[in-house]
């Protein structure tokens, strides 16, 4: 018991991650009913584009924005290009057709990227933090905060913001937004593209610690479980489903291995609690009910 | 005006709905579309709102024009913005999950003027039920309420036609007779043509200038006011009236047997 803290801390911070990858998913799912599996590439891609840009020598503050209006760029070409041509079809096809987007983004990235590892670095003041005996890097806590950061700026945009609303609606019924004059094929392109900036976030706070390599996308899976307990249309679910996931992963790598004797307990972890809740509650933990009015 | 003409409409390439229907929505006025379910009449708005290729529908004939311009496979957002008409679905042109000024602000959106703050009063002047319940979703409002939403939203883009479809759907009596009141208001004091549909007949006459009988896909009778409620058929298999008024013995209500004169 006397990790505690430092267990559910580390958890906390890698669990914000994972949340903001989350609601990079959540985005395209409520708007489109679209499960974006090439979630991880986009991370991957944002990475690589800070990487790009931090090799240029650019200063921080120009990275900041640069590699993620990039990558929404390039998110909203790929609804643009592919997705959009598939408008009206069944949501299960196109959710196929981004399993397809994902092989290419890996060998795309494979042949431009190349197979060695990058690392960023990003020159920001030490945050080591020292709470109660629990010792946490300053990597760990910058990609909290930014995490953090991320997160909050996202749910204010999307609750108050006009375009927030906008998409909200959209998500809502896309015909009752056309008819009022609403272009919602507009809207959904800047939903892939807020989806993207906020994706490159995710991938920039995995690689600032560790590093870029072309198949990191992997991590876009760890999301999946994050988003199924959360609700796959819930902001705030993928939020505190990411937390959730995060402190379960760690938790059960400092407790239940050793205790369990099952060594690498921590990969199905997630997936176990996954489990519990679908059976108590299929919509996950904030599912949206249809409102039906009877 | 809108005119539409000849138009003969299929959904998913074999169902045809529609079978050359034609007819004119004179700007300023509230014309009526009576008809029973299944005749077409939904279909008719899809069209005219351009959102027909969404539920799968394909105009194979014949056309729809707005003051002379011809509109029938235009992009709905277009028809929606440039030619102020909107529809109203029958499920209600609101967005369950937002609220009610969420509603009303994505409805402006698409402005670029700064009056939009006075339309917004001008919503719950004419709805003063609406204040009420500005917290909630609007999915949970009543249906009333959700149609007084749904206008709400319409007015807000300024339209210069709205498409109803259905709008005494699922209201209690006295919330319709309020309902076309505000209708009749809405026509008269901002000069918005609407096109109603109705299965209540009688209530939509009360507010129609013009109307138009459609029976599968078909346009059978237009009038004015006048002579719809005075043509006997409509008189019979619209407002309820027995051949002269009385209740009828069941063995004389033998409809198969009973010929429509639409001529009449």
């Amino acid at each position: 018991m006397e990790y505690l803290v430092q267990v559910i801390g580390s958890g906390f911070f890698q669990g914000v991650i994972y949340a903001l990858i989350a609601v990079s998913l959540v985005l395209i799912y409520k708007s489109s009913e679209v499960f974006n599996f090439s979630i991880g590439e986009f991370c991957t891609i944002g990475a690589v584009f800070f990487f790009i840009l931090q090799s240029l020598g650019l200063p921080l503050w120009a990275i900041i924005p640069g590699f993620m209006l990039m990558t929404a760029l390039f998110a909203g070409l790929v609804e643009k290009l592919i997705i959009e041509r598939l408008m009206g079809r069944n949501p299960l096809s196109i959710t196929l057709v981004t399993i397809g987007i994902s092989s290419i983004l890996v060998g795309f990235l494979l042949i431009f990227f190349g197979a060695n590892p990058e690392i960023i670095e990003l020159d920001l003041p030490d945050l080591t933090l020292e709470i109660a005996g629990a010792f946490f890097i300053s990597t760990q806590v910058w990609n909290g905060l930014i995490a953090a950061s991320a997160l909050a700026a996202l749910l204010l945009f999307y609750k108050f913001a006009t375009m927030g609303i906008l998409m909200r609606a959209t998500a809502d019924s896309q015909v009752k937004a056309i008819v009022l004059g609403i272009n919602a094929r507009r809207i959904l392109t800047i939903t892939w593209a807020i989806s993207g900036m906020v994706a490159a976030l995710g991938g920039m706070t995995v690689a600032h610690g560790s590093a870029i390599s072309y198949d990191m996308g992997i991590v876009g899976l760890a999301a999946i479980p994050v988003v199924l307990l959360g609700g796959l249309e819930s902001i705030p679910g993928a939020i505190i489903g990411g937390l959730i996931i995060g402190v379960v992963e760690t938790i059960s790598t400092f407790y239940l291995e050793p205790f369990l004797g099952l060594p690498g307990f921590q990969a199905i972890a997630p997936y176990v609690v996954l489990l519990l809740v679908l059976m108590v509650r299929p919509q996950g933990l904030f599912g949206q009910e249809l409102i039906e009015r009877v | 005006m809108i005119v539409v003409e000849g138009l003969r409409v299929v959904y998913k390439d074999v169902i045809s709905v529609l079978h050359g229907v034609s007819l004119r929505l004179e700007d300023g006025q509230i014309t009526t579309l009576l008809g029973a379910n299944g005749a077409g009449k939904t279909t008719l708005l899809r069209t005219l709102s351009g959102v027909l290729q969404i539920y799968d529908g394909e105009v194979l004939e014949g056309s729809v024009k707005i003051n002379d311009i011809e509109v029938t496979r235009l992009n709905p957002v277009m028809i929606a913005r440039r030619f102020g008409i909107v529809y109203i679905v029958e499920e209600r042109t609101v967005f369950p999950q937002l609220n009610i000024m969420e509603n009303l602000k994505c409805a402006a959106s698409s402005r670029k003027d700064h009056h939009v703050a006075r339309d917004m009063d001008r919503v719950f002047e004419l709805f003063p039920a609406l204040r009420s319940r500005l917290a909630f979703k609007s999915g949970y409002l009543s249906g009333g309420e959700q149609q007084m939403l749904s206008l709400g939203n319409a007015l807000m883009t300024r339209p210069k036609t709205l498409l109803l479809d259905e709008p005494s759907l699922g209201l209690a009596p006295i919330l319709v007779r309020e309902m076309f009141r505000v209708i009749q208001r809405i026509n008269e004091e901002d000069q918005i043509s609407m096109f109603l549909i109705e299965q209540n007949a009688a209530a939509a006459m009360r507010v129609a200038r013009y109307g138009y009988v459609i029976e599968n896909g078909r346009v059978v009778l237009e009038g004015t006011r006048n002579e719809l409620e005075n043509n006997e058929d409509i008189k019979e298999f619209y407002l309820g009236a027995g051949g002269e008024g009385q209740k009828k013995d069941y063995h004389q209500s033998k409809r198969y047997k009973r010929k429509k004169r639409w001529l009449g």
